[in-house]
Parts: structure tokens; sequence; C-alpha cells
């Protein structure tokens, strides 16, 4: 079954696809080399500050990698906040006090509010913060304060790698990530970064002058994002500042991040619309309604194609129980004229040109980030797009009736 | 004012757009080639037909040396190759209008030939006449379609069918819609007996010899 509707929806999807994945190509490639990092003049105090809540298990680690990084010892601290563990971890984290490492502990409210407390504890110019499962590289600081020599620049972001992926699904994350790495590089390069996600660096005059991460919304690095873009200042990203993370190990856990960063983007883009306005540049004209578009369009096409597949479903197996499921003698019957209808079919050739810029921007992405080939990335393509699909839906549909998705 | 890159949404919408026409050019000029193909088809079911003609002259008197089925099977794999111009051109395309007007004329030729087989040479052979519409009753139509396709693979030494599409309108195809009385589609004259609408597999299994 086959209608004019079908045409409509596949072609302009292969358009759009084609298209998104030939712009973030083509900037990069005009861009990337002038993006690299800049030159440092001077050296900014960094407080790396840690949120913790049951982290007893990563706790030292993850104080021992910060206090490890590059960088001039007098010029960083580390503060670590405890919020209220039900574990160990401030026993723990106690252990590691001493001259750079300050340790406190508060009463439990979520992750933003231990942020807060920790940047009015801090003395530092540049707040990084740190999740308790994600570790700095080596030069991750060194790499990275050159951006904030320009005064434009309120934050930076360091590439986010995966700490020794080992399943499937960590493996098709880590695939992910490269890839988003240099999309959210083309943000930069385009001025229209708008997260601030974990590891990020950021300049403490702005939160002085503008508030604390916010505490209502469940995904406070992406307003705080929203809202540098909102007083027209940048955020840079970066590929050769690295920070490690852990991520979720289980489809439902994955779904699970995935719901609450859709609902986050869905929920900050609400609170900013204002900013849907060419006044703010190409964020405002190209990527936020991009992103809006793409949310939308992706969950029909989901919902369309899964009814669809449930029609010609019924309908073959319809026409099979007419012959009482006796399928063999039908074996291969379709095969020949199958492969000829699908080789003089344009879509193919959409669809592989399509396929093809996708993985030359994981390739690029890949050799700028210093990331190990994964032939994984097949199985990448055909099954992870789904599971995000069907996150971005569920976000929708929570997003739509006004209630929160649990957590 | 903040920065507004138009003419790199532009560039990179020409280059799409661009990509497009490519792509849709040479698809295009894959189908030319199977156009080439068409001219081939098309010619294929020319000769055959003549040669069916011819055959059958010859073959009036030495009848019982022919292979049936490898006739069949041969106008089976011209019947696909149609199948795919159809698809591929569409059903409004002259070529494919004509080719299915000859196809039909073939499986005529050749019905007949099986008939005069059977009388003359006392074989056991099933033949099933099947009118199918892609306009009414179409679905009704495909699942009568699923199940002779079914039958055919599962009884290759037993069993011949010609489908037509009840639409046309040849000379001959009328007079014979004509002797069986067939009014609408699905049909299926089973053995010279005229049956209509949907038939189950078990009912025309029944009906074989």
């Amino acid at each position: 079954m086959t209608t004019i509707f079908d045409d409509v929806i596949i072609y302009t999807t292969l358009f759009f696809s084609l298209f998104s994945t030939l712009f973030f190509m083509l900037i990069f490639i005009e861009n990337g080399k002038a993006a690299k990092k800049p030159k440092v003049k001077k050296y900014p105090k960094i407080s790396i500050i840690i949120p913790a809540y049951n982290e007893s298990k990563n706790i030292i680690k993850t104080i021992k990698s910060a206090l490890n990084v590059d960088y001039s010892k007098n010029k960083l601290e580390v503060i670590v906040v405890d919020d209220h563990s039900k574990d160990d971890t401030f026993i723990q984290a106690k252990k590691m006090q001493g001259k750079s490492v300050k340790v406190f502990t508060k009463n439990h409210g979520g992750k933003a509010r231990a942020v807060n407390f920790g940047i009015k504890k801090s003395t530092g110019e540049i707040i990084m913060v740190l999740d308790a499962d994600t570790f700095p590289d080596k030069k991750c600081l060194k790499n990275i304060v050159g951006y904030f020599e320009n005064p434009e620049i309120m934050a930076a972001l360091p590439a986010i790698k995966i700490w020794k992926p080992k399943n499937l699904i960590e493996k098709c994350q880590a695939m992910e990530y490269t890839t988003m790495a240099l999309i959210k590089k083309v943000f930069f390069i385009m001025g229209s970064m708008n997260c601030a996600p974990a590891g990020a660096f950021i300049r403490k005059s702005f939160i002085k002058k503008y508030g604390d991460f916010a505490t209502n919304t469940l995904t406070e690095d992406f307003e705080m994002g929203m809202r540098v873009q909102s007083k027209n200042f940048q955020i840079a990203q970066s590929l050769d500042s690295v920070v490690y993370t852990v991520v979720p190990d289980k489809i439902k856990k994955l779904v699970r991040q995935r719901v609450r960063w859709s609902y986050g983007s869905l929920e900050n883009i609400a609170k900013y619309k204002y900013m849907l306005n060419p006044k703010y540049g190409d964020l405002g004209l190209f990527f936020l309604p991009i992103t809006l578009f793409g949310i939308g369009f992706v969950s029909f096409l989901f919902i369309y194609f899964i009814v669809k597949s449930i029609y010609n479903l019924i309908q073959i197996i319809h026409l099979n129980s007419l012959i009482n499921f006796d399928i063999f003698p039908l074996i291969d019957f379709d095969g020949k004229i199958t492969l000829t209808n699908l080789i003089t079919n344009e879509r193919t050739f959409f669809i592989l040109f399509t396929s093809l810029t996708a993985l030359i921007i994981y390739e690029i992405g890949r050799r700028n980030t210093k990331e190990k080939f994964r032939i994984e990335y097949i199985g990448y393509f055909l099954i992870y797009s789904w599971i995000m699909s069907l996150s971005q839906i569920i976000a929708l549909v929570h997003f739509l009736a006004g209630r929160k998705p649990k957590w | 004012m903040r920065k507004i890159s138009f003419n790199k949404y532009f560039s990179v919408f020409l280059m799409t757009f661009l990509i497009f026409v490519i792509g849709i050019l040479l698809s295009q000029n894959i189908s030319s080639k199977s156009s080439k193909e068409i001219l081939k088809t098309q010619k294929e079911v020319k000769n055959y037909l003549l040669s069916l003609n011819l055959q059958s002259e010859i073959a009036s008197e030495y009848i019982c040396r022919v292979d049936v089925f490898d006739l069949t099977k041969e106008k089976v794999n011209l019947g696909q190759q149609i199948d795919v111009l159809e698809k591929n051109l569409g059903k409004e395309n002259e070529i494919v209008k004509e080719l299915k007007q000859d196809y039909s004329l073939l499986s005529i030729r050749q019905w007949l030939l099986v008939k005069q087989f059977k009388e003359k040479c006392n074989k056991n052979i099933n033949v099933i006449l099947f009118f199918y519409s892609n306009e009414i009753n179409a679905s009704e139509s495909e699942s009568q379609g699923f199940v002779l396709d079914y039958l055919y693979e599962k009884y290759p030494d037993g069993l011949v069918i010609y489908a037509f599409d009840v639409e046309e309108n040849t000379p001959a195809l009328n007079t014979i819609k004509t002797i069986y009385e067939v009014k609408k589609a699905p049909s299926l004259v089973v053995n010279e007996r005229l049956f209509t609408g949907f038939q189950s597999k078990e009912k025309i299994e029944e009906l074989l010899i």
C-alpha cells in the first residue's frame, strides 16, 4: 500500500535529513580548523564543584581525577557537596579533604541546589560542574580556559566521552557522543550553543549577575545555556578538552534519561519562547525552530510508520491465513522482482547518500576527538534512532499533557 | 542585532536540492536503461506470441509432444517482467497497457493450446482462469491472487493459471467473458466452472483433479 501521502512524507524526511547532515558536515569542514583551541594568556582560578548523592563508590575516584588534572595547584580548588546521601558518600569524601579539597554536606534538595551551594563556597573565577560519575582528562582544563579570553564567552564545554563502554548500548552512546561533539561544535561556530551539560565551565561573574542554576526544571544545564544565549553571550564547544562520563547501560535507563532531556528541552524552549525570533540570530531563526520541528516531525513519523507497519503486518497475516500459513511454496517467489525494484528506486540513492554523509560526520567527529573506529555504528544506525524517537514521543506526550516525567 | 547566516542555509539548501535532482536524474537513467529492457520485453512478448501462434499450428498435429508446463513457466517469467514495468512506469503508461494487452492475448492463445492438449492427449491438467480487478473489490482480488500464487507454486506439474484484468476490453477476452458469463471480479473459472467472489484455498483444492 503506497499512497501519494506516503511519498510526500518519505521525500520530506529524506530532504530534511539530507539537508541537516550536509549542513553540519559542510559548516564544520568550512570553519572547523579556524575554531581550534585558542591560545591561553592567563590561567584563571577554577573551582571544580562536585555535587554528589549516593555516590560513595565513585566519589574518591572523581575527587582524585579532579586533583590530578594538569593545572597549577594554587589555581585549582575542588568543592564536594554531599546532598545528604543515604550512603557514606560524605564520610568517603571527607577522607580526601585537604588544602585544595573542601567537603560540605547539606539538607537534601536536588542537584541544582547542591551546585548552587557549592558556587557560594567557591573562590574561583571559573566554575566547573562535575557530576560524581564524570572524570576530567588530564589536559581538560588547560585545553579549555583559552576560550575565556573572549569576554563574549560565558561558558565552555569539553567533549564528553564514555568511560569504558562495555555493552552495545554503551558503545552506541559512545558513537552518538562522538557525532554530537561535532554537531555541538557547529552550534558553537554558528553562535547557537544553548546547553551547558556535564563538565561545563561557566564564568562565575555571569552566575553572580544573572542568578544561580534554576531549581524548578528537569534540566538546569539546558536552562543555563538558554539563559546565556538570552543575554546575547556565547557558549564555546571544545573538542580537545575531554571529560569521561558513565552512561546508562540498560535501554530502560537510557529511555528515562532521554525522556528527561527532551522534556527539559521543551520546557526551556517554552520558557524562553520569545527567543524564537530572528533577533536572536541563527539560534532564533534556525536552531531553535529546527529542534522543535525535529521533535514534532520525528514523533509524527514514528507513530505513522508504526501504525502503517501494523496495518501491513495484519494484511500479511490475513493473506497467509488464507493458505493456512503454508508459506514454503512461496519462498523466493518475489526475490528477483524486489531486487530490481530496489535498484531502480531513487529513494535508495537518497538513503545511501544521507547515510554516507552521516557516516562522514561521525568519522570527522571521531578523528577530532581521537576516538577509536567502531563497527557497531551500523547497529547504532538501525536500532538506536528508534529508541531516541520513542523517548521523544514520551517526552512530547508528557509535555503536552503538562506533567513532568517521573525520574 | 545578532548574526544570521542566510547564505549558509541557502547554499546548503541549494546543494541538497542539486543532489535531489541528480538522484532523480540518475534513477531515471537507470530506468531508461530498463526502458531498453522494456523494448526487449515488448519484442519478446511479440515474438513469443508469434512463435506460439506458429507453434500451435505445428503443434496441433504433434501436440502431445509439447511440454505445456515449460511454456507456462516462460509465460510467467514474462508476466513478472511486465509487473516490474508496471510498478516502475505506472498503470497508465502506454507501453505497459500495450504489453498487458499482448500478454493477455498470449495467455488466451496458450490457454487454447492447453485445452487442445488436454482433449487430444488425454492429460490431467487443471486450468484456472482468474478475472481480477485493481479498481473494484481490489483487496478481494489481491487475496485471491495470493492464494492462486500459492497453489501455482504448490502444484507445479498439475496446474496452469491465466489471469485477466476484468476491465480489459479486447474482443478475444470479451468473448471468453461472455462464454463463461463472467460479470465481476474476482471470478474464477476452475476447469470450466464459474465461481464468483473470493474462493478459499480449500475450495479450489477440492475442485482440482
